[in-house]
């Protein structure tokens, strides 16, 4: 697919030079072929997935990469990004011995759903805004 | 849950070493022959499933021809009931007419559910 120059611009508007920003940028168009899933999909009635939801999903994982970087030093593993229920997406990263899922739902006033592990048995659950979990999340993720 | 149309067949218990099939679209596999933990959601009301007894995991792959689905394009995985099962989560023979076979994991797929079941599941039918 195309590279989209806003993706490009929203990531360089910013103050900070994110070492993989490039990187983000391609991660965030590749999951743009979720949007060639049309309704019914998979057979069990999933719906299609929405530019909106997308849009939101890039911008989930920018705001997080930034404060990753921001507050933290650290420059975030790259996701795989899935396609989740009910049009909503899945971040997926497994980092080492740690590893999260973090559901961004289709709506947009829903709550992120999210758990991690390691392998040393540690772990993190939970339901927050998208604006309040990002970067700490990321963080306990490169612990 | 599946439509009620008086199946002809006895609901039974699934013992936990019971097998649960499952169709995988193959969007659904990741790159390294894994399941996404995509793959575990509710339909009406469940996760449908398919009991080891009175199905194979091809017959499983087969069965979403009716709906029109390509087998090929479907990968089959199974989950021991016992494994599923969990506080808040239980598994319920469901059988339907066309499938006796039929069965609902009931209860909430969040993350860490769904995490759990990408990781329990072994693949049994490839896609191709």
């Amino acid at each position: 697919m195309a590279s989209n120059p806003q993706r490009h611009k929203h990531i360089s508007n910013t103050d900070l030079e994110l070492p993989n920003a490039e990187q983000i940028v391609a991660a965030v168009e590749h999951a743009r072929t979720l949007l060639d899933l049309g309704d019914n999909w998979d057979g069990e009635g999933s719906p299609s997935y929405s530019e909106a939801t997308l849009e939101r999903a890039s911008d989930f994982l920018i705001a997080s990469s930034v404060g990753l970087w921001e507050h933290y030093g650290r420059v975030m593993p790259l996701p795989q990004i899935e396609p989740g229920p009910g049009g909503s997406i899945d971040f997926h990263w497994q980092v080492g011995a740690r590893e999260i899922l973090l559901n961004l739902p289709a709506n947009s006033d829903d709550m992120l759903d999210f758990c991690g592990d390691t392998a040393s048995g540690e772990s993190v659950k939970g339901r927050a805004y998208a604006a309040t979990v990002g970067s700490w999340l990321l963080a306990w993720l490169t612990e | 849950m599946a439509d009620r149309v008086a199946p002809p067949w006895p609901v039974e218990s699934i013992p936990d070493e019971g097998l649960l099939y499952r169709r995988v679209h193959q969007k659904l596999l990741n790159a390294w022959s894994g399941v996404r933990a995509g793959a575990f959601t509710d339909y009406r009301g469940g996760m449908f499933t398919d009991w080891s007894k009175y199905s194979s995991p091809h017959e499983t792959q087969l069965r979403a021809s009716v709906s029109g689905f390509v087998s090929q394009e479907l990968a089959v995985v199974a989950l021991a009931a016992g494994d599923v099962r969990s506080p808040g989560r239980i598994v319920l023979h469901d059988p339907l007419p066309d499938n006796r076979a039929h069965a609902n994991v009931i209860g909430e797929k969040d993350a860490e559910a769904r995490l759990k079941f990408s990781r329990i599941c072994r693949i049994v039918i490839a896609t191709q």
